[in-house]
Parts: structure tokens; sequence; C-alpha cells
């Protein structure tokens, strides 16, 4: 782990490295196999190993990425697409229909456990004709279904059956057909990418990418400010005013769509109880908790002020202590001492935070303060990426957690709070809110849309399955010697073959 | 600023010789008792107009407060463009309309204030609409020009409206009509609003002073280095070239402004290390020179617009950006930033990325919500089809 490198040490081992885009991440990928990507880190790597179906042009157009040509059946039930022929795997055996079908199969396999298996819902079955035919067939008549084909594609040879696990050798060893192939994983947690000289447009201008794991941020931005790494992905708030006065660095806006939260675990006592829920976000004193971490924006609900779904009716809650004490007491607990507690037993709950989540450990303890102050005790506990999958995501063993999301320009939430979500691992139902999730899915209409993801929006500040709390000014900063560089505002490295290192 | 009223004393000349020390820049740093002078009678709106608050500043008189209605009203004029290509897109791209809906005569009001094409919106008004709408449509295709008062609104609110429109503009009336134009049930039972569209086209025109002036009246905060010398042609002037080239390369645009920014940042040091402690303390709690290379890379990116690059402008209006508060109005960061920024995302096919920025204008600017509403409509509709992702951190 990074925390025990001085930065003169990095600064140091990262002379050697001038020819290369470093960059740095919060934290490493937990596992790179696009089948179990949960987080922006892994997806930003998936983008350099892998390929899609089909993917954005810089316009946000989808354009055929693997795919030669294709047709879609007069009723939009099948699509039959003609993969392209000049682009092999990082091992040099060639891309074949077989791939595809595997990489859908593998996802809808419930043994596999995929994190994605939600995005080949709407797919029925795959057939494949030949080394390069594949017929999706639909549930339901599609439209535009390239535009759902952007998930990226593996390599069946490189697993045995359509059952994936999370441990198979895969991770250690990905192939794909990106624009890089990882080289190694080293030492300092740092994993070198080489560029693919037979990736789809030929080799990518830059040869080599290293992603470093660096989890303090302050050591980020002097890293850059060093010219010891070319980009970080994400700045924070308050250093960007330095970084924007220097010259040699660029700052590009990055990952907009981001909200931080503290979820309940609402298949527990006594998180089950909206008026707790509730309550403990009336003891939270957001603009409190947000000043150390720099400018951004307070929201009442699960979308960015900005978003077309967001209610802009619905205020966000404010500090309010005595609303909090009614509601606790309507839930059967009394104030003693100071300290709230129900039937003999404290009020006293665990608040799981990521270990390198972006200033989170401020945002932790001043937390874990404001409810001491309220009568609530909290315990905190942090934990790396292995224990966060295991724990929050399938074991569904936490009491709160401190998180944050982050969407693409569809700002789809239907997997974090449809009682069916994948992502709904605090276990938020409400049948109302199911319902709109669903219309909001189905109907054409987009100001229908809008108004019922703005209902789901009233209704879950309502339910409180979250205290929703902001969204942060988000930058990337790139160095000037990297030219051409575009980024995505979503996946970041999607056109970073065009990227070069200047002058 | 107020505290920099006070009187000043000159400034020892800067060391190296500049366009800028010649421009109102380097004369308020020769003379920083120029700025007294110059703010003294009408303080607060000079206050407002460098603080880019322009709302109101059509009621008061003055120059500064004339400055910021004319800026107020070329924003409006964005606003409106923005609007119209939104309805454009988005009832392009919306397919099947909504049976009986009023869109498409709103549609085309948009069109007929634009110089689009507006009866093909109103022939697609069905039978099944709103009475009102109906008779609204067949009127308007009688009447397509807004030069003039309409003969005759038989009563129907629509019309009425429009009248009341075009009065505004024709200064027979001091109030114009804003907020929601019409109401209609959705098929999930919801209600539709629709923002009216003429809004900004109003405003566009009764906010417009056509002021001209000369002196450091009409140059103090703008991105002139004189009265004939602004925008792109003050960056030639200043040694660096404009040119963007052929192509929509954004690297091209981060050139010209790294280049701008050494002809500032070294003008600045100078006067860092010449200048009398008062044009110091102008420049500085002012934000002099940051202000005013912001409005010349809006300029820029405004050139980049006309000349059909988006992508260009987009890198310009960024770079100018004030990012210790990038959400937030300011001396830096004008409406019009967030405007053209919106335009920009917009034609790079960015539209949730134009949102973004208009959210930032709805919040001030009321005649930004029918712009933010449709372009919104559009962001979803370009989604329909899409999967969203989302993941942790």
């Amino acid at each position: 782990m990074f925390p025990t490198l001085s930065l003169a040490t990095l600064l140091t081992a990262s002379t050697a490295d001038a020819a290369s885009f470093r960059y740095a991440e919060d934290q490493a990928p937990g596992i790179v196999n696009p089948l179990f990507s949960t987080t922006m880190s892994e997806a930003r790597v998936n983008e350099l190993l892998f390929d899609g179906l089909y993917s954005d042009n810089q316009e946000l157009a989808t354009v055929p990425e693997l795919v030669q040509s294709d047709e879609l059946s007069e009723d939009g039930m099948s699509l039959t697409m003609r993969l392209r022929s000049d682009v092999p795997w990082h091992d040099g055996r060639p891309l074949k229909a077989e791939d595809v079908a595997f990489t859908i199969q593998a996802m809808k396999d419930p043994g596999t456990l995929s994190t994605e298996a939600g995005r080949v819902s709407f797919i029925e079955r795959v057939e494949t004709q030949g080394e390069s035919l594949v017929v999706l067939h639909f549930t339901e008549p599609q439209a535009r279904p390239q535009d759902k084909l952007t998930f990226k594609i593996l390599p069946s040879h490189a697993f045995s059956g359509s059952t994936v696990t999370r441990s198979d050798s895969f991770r250690s060893r990905p192939l794909g057909t990106g624009p890089y192939k990882l080289v190694s994983y080293n030492d300092d947690n740092s994993i070198t990418f080489q560029a693919n000289s037979e990736g789809l447009g030929g080799q990518a201008r830059i040869g080599e990418v290293v992603m470093r794991e660096v989890s303090d941020k302050s050591y980020q931005a002097k890293l850059l400010l060093y010219e010891s790494l070319e980009g970080l992905v994400r700045v924070l708030p308050r250093d960007l005013a330095v970084l924007q006065n220097n010259r040699k660095i660029e700052l590009y806006p990055y990952q907009t769509n981001s909200w931080w939260y503290v979820g309940f675990n609402q298949a527990r006592a006594p998180f089950d109880d909206v008026r707790v829920r509730q309550a403990m976000s009336y003891l939270v004193d957001v603009d409190a908790l947000l000043a150390p971490v720099g400018t951004g924006e307070i929201l009442s609900g699960p979308f960015v002020r900005s978003s077309p779904f967001y209610n802009h009716k619905v205020n966000p809650r404010s500090y309010d202590d005595a609303r909090a004490a009614t509601l606790l007491e309507e839930a059967g607990f009394v104030r003693e001492g100071g300290m709230w507690s129900r039937d003999g037993e404290p009020l006293t709950m665990t608040l799981s935070a990521h270990r390198t989540l972006e200033s989170a450990q401020e945002v932790v303890i001043n937390l874990q303060s404001q409810l001491r102050t309220g009568g609530v005790t909290v315990e905190v506990e942090f934990l790396d990426e292995a224990e966060w999958k295991a724990r929050i995501w399938r074991q569904r063993d936490f009491d709160l957690v401190l998180s944050q999301w982050s969407f693409d320009r569809n700002e789809d939430i239907r997997e974090q709070l449809h009682s069916e979500g994948a992502r709904n691992f605090g276990s938020y139902a409400n049948p109302e809110v199911d319902a709109l999730l669903d219309e909001a899915r189905s109907t054409r209409d987009p100001q229908a849309k809008k108004a019922a993801l703005r209902a789901v929006h009233a209704l879950a500040s309502q339910d409180s399955p979250m205290i929703f709390l902001w969204t942060l000014d988000s930058y990337s900063a790139i160095s000037t010697r990297v030219d051409d560089v575009v980024i995505h505002p979503f996946y970041f490295f999607t056109w970073v073959r065009q990227w070069h290192m200047g002058s | 600023m107020l505290l920099l009223l006070l009187a000043c004393t000159p400034a020892a000349p800067p060391q190296a010789p500049s366009p800028l020390d010649s421009a109102w820049l380097g004369q308020l740093v020769a003379q920083p008792q120029l700025f007294t002078q110059t703010v003294d009678a009408e303080r607060e709106a000079w206050v407002a107009l460098h603080a880019n608050s322009w709302r109101g500043a059509h009621r008061d008189s003055g120059k500064p407060a004339a400055r910021a209605s004319d800026l107020h009203a070329d924003l409006a004029s964005r606003l409106a463009g923005l609007e119209a290509m939104g309805w454009e897109r988005t009832l392009s791209e919306w397919s099947p309309l909504p049976p009986g809906s009023a869109l498409p005569f709103f549609a085309g009001l948009a069109a007929l204030e634009s110089g689009g094409d507006h009866a093909k919106w109103w022939l697609l008004v069905d039978e099944a609409a709103d009475p009102v709408v109906v008779q609204a449509t067949q009127k308007m295709l009688e009447y397509p020009t807004l030069g003039t008062r309409l003969p005759d609104t038989m009563g129907n609110p629509l019309l009425e409206r429009i009248d009341q429109h075009l009065a505004a503009r024709l200064g027979e009336s001091e109030s114009w009509p804003s907020g929601v134009a019409w109401t209609e049930a959705m098929s999930s039972g919801e209600m539709r609003s629709v923002p009216d569209p003429q809004l900004p086209w109003t405003l566009s025109v009764v906010l417009d002073k056509k002021l001209e002036s000369t002196g450091m009246e009409a140059l103090l905060f703008s991105d002139c280095l004189s009265v004939s010398v602004c925008g792109p042609d003050a960056i030639a002037a200043l040694g660096v070239d404009p040119a963007l080239g052929m192509e929509d390369d954004p690297t091209t645009a981060r050139n010209v402004a790294q280049a701008l920014d050494l002809v500032l940042d070294t003008w600045a040091r100078n006067q860092r290390n010449s200048a009398s402690p008062e044009a110091q303390g102008l420049l500085e709690e002012l934000q002099l020179v940051p202000k005013f290379r912001a409005q010349l890379l809006l300029s820029l990116a405004d050139e980049a617009l006309k000349q059909g690059h988006p992508k260009q402008a987009v890198v310009l209006v960024q770079s100018a950006l004030d990012l210790n508060s990038p959400r937030t109005l300011g001396p830096i960061n004008s409406p019009t930033h967030f405007a053209v920024l919106a335009q920009a995302h917009l034609e790079s096919g960015h539209t949730r990325e134009a949102l973004d920025a208009l959210e930032v204008l709805a919040r001030s600017y009321p005649e930004a919500v029918g712009a933010d509403e449709i372009l919104g409509d559009l962001a979803v509709l370009e989604g329909l089809d899409r999967q969203g992702d989302s993941k942790e951190n």
C-alpha cells in the first residue's frame, strides 16, 4: 500500500517512467474482470483492457467497436451482428462469435453472480453462426439495442464454462482486445499496461500506462505538481484552485454525476423503521460535514442538481434535533444521560466506510461526533476493497455505510432503489417506488420519465433509505505534456488511443 | 471593492512595454484614482457589473446599468437560441409525439421566433388537442410573423400571451408574461407543463439598451483593449495568434489559451514588482487580470462556436471558469460563460453536460428554465434505449 512510502521515495522511483502516462487512483482495482466491476477504478482499467460490441464516439453517439456491421430485424426482436475480423485477443487468438455468446451467458448465469447481470436482462438468448456472426434475440422489441451493447466482451478460451467466479485466475491474467495489455501487477500496488500493437485502429500512441495507487489526495496533487504523475482522475475541490493556477496542468470536468450518501441497512432493526432513519438524517449537519472536503452542492435526493430528474421542490433536510427527538420517541426510544435507548438497549451502530474513499476519514469522524452529540453511539470501521465487496455487497453485513455512487449520463438509479436492484444492498423496498422506476424504464415520453423519477426523488427523500449528502465539484487533472486528451465523462479512457505525449 | 474607492496615488511605470499598458488595465495601474473617478457616481451599479449580477439592471439609469442590461439582453438572446434548438431537436427525436398534445404548437412558436420552419410543427397539432391550442395554431398559421401585434387574439389565452410579448417588444407595455405557458395531462396522469418559450426572446429585445459610449465607462471590466479592439482582436493585439485552425481540435484551443496565459501572467508579474500598492490592491481585490483573461477566453469560445468548433469552445470556456466556485456566478464566472458552455456542449453532442451549465443559470435567471427543461427532455430521449451504468466512488 502506498501510505508506507514517502513522497521522496515515490519521486525517486518514478523518474524512469518519463515516457509513460502515469495516473493516480485512490485505490487499485479490487478485481480486473468486467463481470464483477463495482468501482470506478475498475471501470477505468476495463476501458484500457477491453472493448465492447459498441462504444461511444466523442459526440456520445453509439458506434460499432467490435462489430463490423449489424441488422435489426423488422420486428425489433433480434439483432444480427458480424464481428470484425481484424481484432485479435491480446494473446493473438482471433475474436470469435462464441466469445460474445460466452460473455452474455456468463453475465446471465445465476452462478456467476455478476454485478452486471442487469445489463443483459433484455437478451433472451444468443445464437452464433460460424465464427463471426452473432444473433441476439430479445425479450421484447428493441428500437436501438446497440445502445445497450456497450458492456465489455471477454475471451471464452480464458474460462471453462459460463459460470465464472470472482476468484477465477482471469483476474490476475486478464485478456482483452483493448488498447492496452496488462503487463504486471507491481509490488507497490501499481499496475503497468503496455500498448496493444494489434488493437482497434492500430497501436495507441502512448506506449505505456501506469496506474498508481495513491490513497492520499494531497500526495496525488503533489506528485502531479512535481511531474511524477501525468494524471489524477479526481481532484478534491480544495485542491482545484492550486492546480488551476499551475500552467503545466489542465483540468477536465469528469464524473460529475456522483453523489455521496450514508446508507442504512433496512433489513436490520432499528433501520427498518423509517422514523429512525429520518431521525438520523435530522441529526446530521450536512453543511458542517462538507466544509472540510471543499465546495459541493448538498442534495435532497438520488440525483445531482443539474439532472433532469432532480426534484427541486424537495429541499435538503436541515439539522433539527428537536424533530429527531420526536421521531425517536415515536419509535419507542428514550433519552437518558444524553444517549438514546430502547428497551434498555442503547442506540448504537457501526458505520462502515471504504478505507480509501476520498476524505472519508474526515467525514466519518465528524459524522461520528455529530451523532454522539445527538445521543447516538457510532462505531467506525474502515474496510479495504475485498472486505467491502464481501461484507457490504454480498453478505449485507453492516448497519450504516458511507459511500459514493457515480452514474453515467443516463442516471439510472433503478439498481440502487428498486427492491430487485443489484446495487440495493441496503434492502430498500417501496412498491410505489418500484412501480415508478418500472414506468420510468418503459415509457417513451421523456417528460413522463422525468415526472416518474422526480416522484421517486420525493419518495426517497421521505423514506430516507439513505441520507443524501452532496455532489462535489469533480475534475480530472492532466499534465500539459499529454496532448489530444479527451476524457469520457464516465469511463475516462474511452478515447485514450488518440492521447499522446507532447514535447 | 468599496475600500478601493479611496483616493489613490499614481503608480510607477511597468517594467516591460505591453499593449495592456495603454489599455484600461494599464491606465488604472498608472492612475488608480481613475477608478474612483469612474465608479464614484454609480457605485452600486458598478459593483453589480463587476460581480456579473445583471438582473434588474435595466431598471436603473447610468452607463454601468445600461452595460449590465445589454449583457443581460445578450444572455437572453443566447438562451432563446438554445431553447429554440432544444425544441427543434427534442421534437424531432420524440417519436411518436403524445397525441393531442400542445407540444407541436410551442415547437412551432420557438421555430417562428428563431426563423426556423414553424409550419412543419403547427401542421402536427392534431384535432385531438385542446380547442384553445387548435384555434391558436390555426390563427398563427395565418400570421407567420412576430414583427407586429396580433390583429385579433379572439380571447384565446395562448394568442393573448403571444400578443403581450409583442406589446412589450414594441414598447407598448412595460410588462410581459413569464413562467408556465401551458399545462396538460400526460397519459400517466402527471401534469406536463411548458415554460414560456417566448420569454427569453422578449427579454433579448426589451433589455437591449444599444449602449454607445467611450472612455473608461465603456471599457472598465470589459474584454477590450480599446473601444474598437475587443475579444479575439484584443488577443491578437497582445501578440497571441487567436487562430483556431480549420479543425475542431481542442489542443489548438488549449495552446492559444496557454499562450495568452503567458502574456497575461508576465504582465501581472511585472505589475506586482512595479505598481503602486494602490494599483496592486485594485488588481488583486477586483481580480482584474483573471477577469479580463476569462472574458478574452469567452470571446474566443464564442468565435469557436461561430466557426463550428464546439469542442474548442468547451475547452476555452472551461479554461476561463474560476474553479474556486465552478458552479457559482461571480466576477469571473459570468452568466454568459454558462450559456456559451451549454451551447458548446449541446453542439458537441454532450447534451447532459449542457444541463450542468444551464442549471447554474436557471437558479438566478428564470428565462433559462425553458432551455433547461427542453434540453433535459432531449437528454432523456437520447438515453431512452440505454441501460445506465453506475459504480461506487
